[in-house]
């Protein structure tokens, strides 16, 4: 009768242990939009269809909610500039880079909550289709909290942490393939 | 010495199944949870009012250039019908999610023809004759589950023309 009594409490306790830890580590997922592959400065999900793991669907499904699967779109989210950095909205950026063998893509801008930054011009994200390119394709954005002319988002005016996303529709099978190596745009801070 | 061995394989075999469901079933509640905060019912279509803006706070990582519309499907009462307008030259998808979120299908505008979509959804075990119509069939996994439609934006002076590509989504009981 005692054996089955620590039988039934150590269950318990292994149960509270498994259920706390993953608690532990979805709310972790939530909190820093944990994204597990790694292409430099950005992050991305693994693929999304049908052959994603029991962990990874997890994953996405605090983090990402509805995401497509890898050959429809592709995410990308970076925190940090290109010295590791995190960006924040007192500091002025610049995003280089050039066209990508997309048929769309479109870089936007969240606040620390993963939320729209709220600023007087409700600008929250540019894209193939609206920003100016110059030769041979190349583009650069700004990213400060100073109205500035041309390719500009907005950090707002609150002091915080933000994150810079980068969606791709219907990527080539190049991009596809090699996710943790292909040539993204950069975000570089911009020192005086 | 046998007797805590029994001990700590309980301790570990439990924290462990433990853990393995909560992440299983993480993504079933989400989307029901999603679907409460929504306040929608089954087999309804909820559009989007507008694009996303730093004003709703709803979504987490709403893109600012996609007009969505969303409905969770049931079909447990028989198959569904969905037809959608779809633009011309403009990103256009339906995405399918099962439960836990998974995207079991995607088609998008260059994917469709003739510029209107007609898509039959069936359960597997749910058996219809071939339409003469041009609508496609497509078998699920699961009863139920989450259809998005999302519509690129690209000028401010297109949002009146997507807003009534959006509303042309319905779904509803295939007779």
């Amino acid at each position: 009768m005692k054996r089955i009594l620590i039988y039934f409490l150590l269950v318990v306790l292994g149960v509270g242990i498994g259920l706390g830890y993953a608690q532990y580590q979805l709310n972790y997922w939530t909190k820093n939009q944990y994204f597990p592959i790694k292409n430099k400065q950005w992050r991305t999900v693994p693929s999304l269809g049908k052959d994603v793991g029991i962990i990874d669907r997890a994953r996405t499904a605090v983090s990402g909610l509805f995401a497509l699967d890898r050959k429809e779109a592709m995410y990308f989210v970076t925190a940090e500039d290109t010295e590791g950095n995190p960006l924040t909205t007192d500091k002025a950026y610049i995003i280089k880079g050039k066209e990508m063998s997309v048929r769309y893509w479109g870089i936007t801008l969240y606040d620390s909550e993963y939320m729209l930054i709220p600023s007087e011009y409700e600008k929250y994200a540019l894209s193939n289709s609206n920003l100016i390119f110059g030769k041979d394709r190349k583009f650069e954005i700004l990213l400060s909290s100073k109205e500035e002319k041309g390719n500009w988002l907005p950090t707002g005016t609150k002091k915080q942490r933000f994150y810079v996303a980068l969606r791709l529709y219907n990527p080539s099978q190049e991009m596809i393939d090699n996710l943790e190596t292909i040539e993204l745009p950069t975000v570089e801070e911009i020192k005086n | 010495m046998k007797k805590y061995i029994g001990y700590t394989l309980v301790l570990i075999l439990s924290a462990t199944i433990a853990y393995w469901v909560m992440m299983y079933y993480t993504p079933f509640i989400i989307v029901a949870n999603t679907r409460t905060k929504i306040g929608l019912d089954y087999n309804q279509v909820k559009y989007a009012p507008g694009l996303a803006s730093s004003k709703r706070r709803t979504v987490v990582m709403p893109a600012p250039d996609f007009l969505n519309a969303i409905a969770y499907y049931n079909l447990s009462e028989g198959p569904l019908i969905l037809e959608s307008d779809v633009p011309k030259d403009n990103y256009w998808s339906l995405s399918l999610f099962y439960p836990n979120t998974i995207n079991f299908y995607v088609i998008n505008d260059r994917q469709v023809k003739d510029g209107k979509l007609k898509l039959i959804i069936c359960h597997k075990n749910q058996k219809i004759d071939t339409p003469t119509d041009g609508s496609q069939i497509f078998y699920t996994d699961y009863e139920t589950g989450v259809l998005l439609t999302r519509i690129l934006v690209k000028t401010p002076e297109d949002l009146e023309k997507i807003e009534k590509i959006q509303k042309s989504f319905t779904l509803r009981k295939f007779k």
